[in-house]
């Protein structure tokens, strides 16, 4: 068996779960409109509550800070863990989005310089263009049905 | 020329997501990489020389939007590789170990090992896909090829 056999032979396995249909794209369309606005709330909020309590604990060679901040009013913890080359993770845990019978688990992570604050993070990069990544569950075609990040 | 993006999905879905997919080392990234791609030939007026031009740009737009997940400020929850790859069915333990060999190579090179031994694309090719030169596509794929053959000795033919 050559080379290129065995590549293939070994990729044949992995398919996408879905079906990618026209009218898949038509919802990711939606949800793109939706998404933008949705992290427009997210990110405006935060960046205007900001951080407003902090401790610490140790979790062997990595610290852990925990940071609350208001997202869209209401009180939600970020986990901030310190990454190997120095930068940290801002990790926001958003409530679950009820999809059917399932609980879509929803957050953002958000990566930035030890230096940096949250807000100055959230408020650069949303300006800079990189407001998504929110994860919105598409249940109809509808937009405006898809929008509320909290 | 314009092929009806339906007709594109049901020929290049599978190959987008392989190609993504080694890249975001990640389902549910790799499919949102291959309805993003797909949508972005659905709303772009680009005409195209041939098929064989739109394949390539299919696969040009989904390998960098597979690499701009890797980079991306905003991130979501990961099935990690290890839970997904219990899913998968492998024919045999050979071929387990060349997508672990393959998975474990830095980006670059996995990236134009991918285009070259699955894709069956030549180095002029794959230069034009990546918009690399010729001898940098020939550096990483020796490298690439290299590391293969010291992680899966016997199993991995010298094929230069």
């Amino acid at each position: 068996m050559t080379n290129k056999e065995k590549y293939k032979q070994a990729f044949s396995g992995l398919h996408a779960s879905i079906d990618v249909g026209m009218e898949d794209i038509m919802k990711k369309k939606s949800a793109n409109i939706a998404k933008r606005i949705a992290v427009a709330a997210v990110a405006l909020a935060i960046g205007f509550a900001g951080s407003n309590g902090v401790c610490y604990a140790a979790t062997g060679e990595t610290w852990v800070e925990k940071v609350f901040i208001k997202v869209n009013g209401v009180d939600k913890e970020a986990i901030v863990t310190e990454n190997e080359d120095g930068s940290v993770n801002y990790d926001i845990k958003l409530d679950p989005y009820q999809d059917g019978e399932n609980n879509v688990e929803r957050g953002v992570v958000i990566s930035a310089d030890k230096e940096d604050t949250l807000e100055e993070i959230i408020v650069n990069e949303f300006e800079a263009g990189n407001g998504f990544g929110v994860e919105v569950t598409i249940t109809n075609d509808n937009p405006e049905n898809e929008t509320e990040a909290e | 020329m314009r092929i009806p993006v339906q007709e594109l999905i049901e020929r290049y879905r599978g190959n987008l997501f392989v190609a993504a997919f080694q890249i975001c080392k990640n389902r549910e990234d790799a499919e949102d990489v291959v309805q993003d791609t797909f949508l972005q030939y659905h709303i772009s007026k680009k005409e195209y020389e041939s098929e064989e031009h739109i394949r390539a740009w299919l696969l040009r737009v989904a390998i960098n939007k597979a690499k701009n997940v890797n980079l991306t400020f905003w991130r979501r929850n990961k099935q990690p590789l290890e839970d997904y790859m219990e899913t998968l069915t492998f024919e045999t333990k050979e071929a387990s170990d060349l997508f672990e060999a393959v998975l474990a190579l830095p980006e670059k090179y996995r990236v134009v090992i991918h285009l070259f031994y699955y894709e069956d694309y030549s180095v002029k090719e794959i230069a034009g896909v990546l918009k690399v030169s010729e001898s940098n596509v020939k550096v990483r794929l020796s490298r690439g090829r290299e590391m293969l053959k010291q992680a899966l000795k016997e199993e991995w033919e010298d094929d230069k």
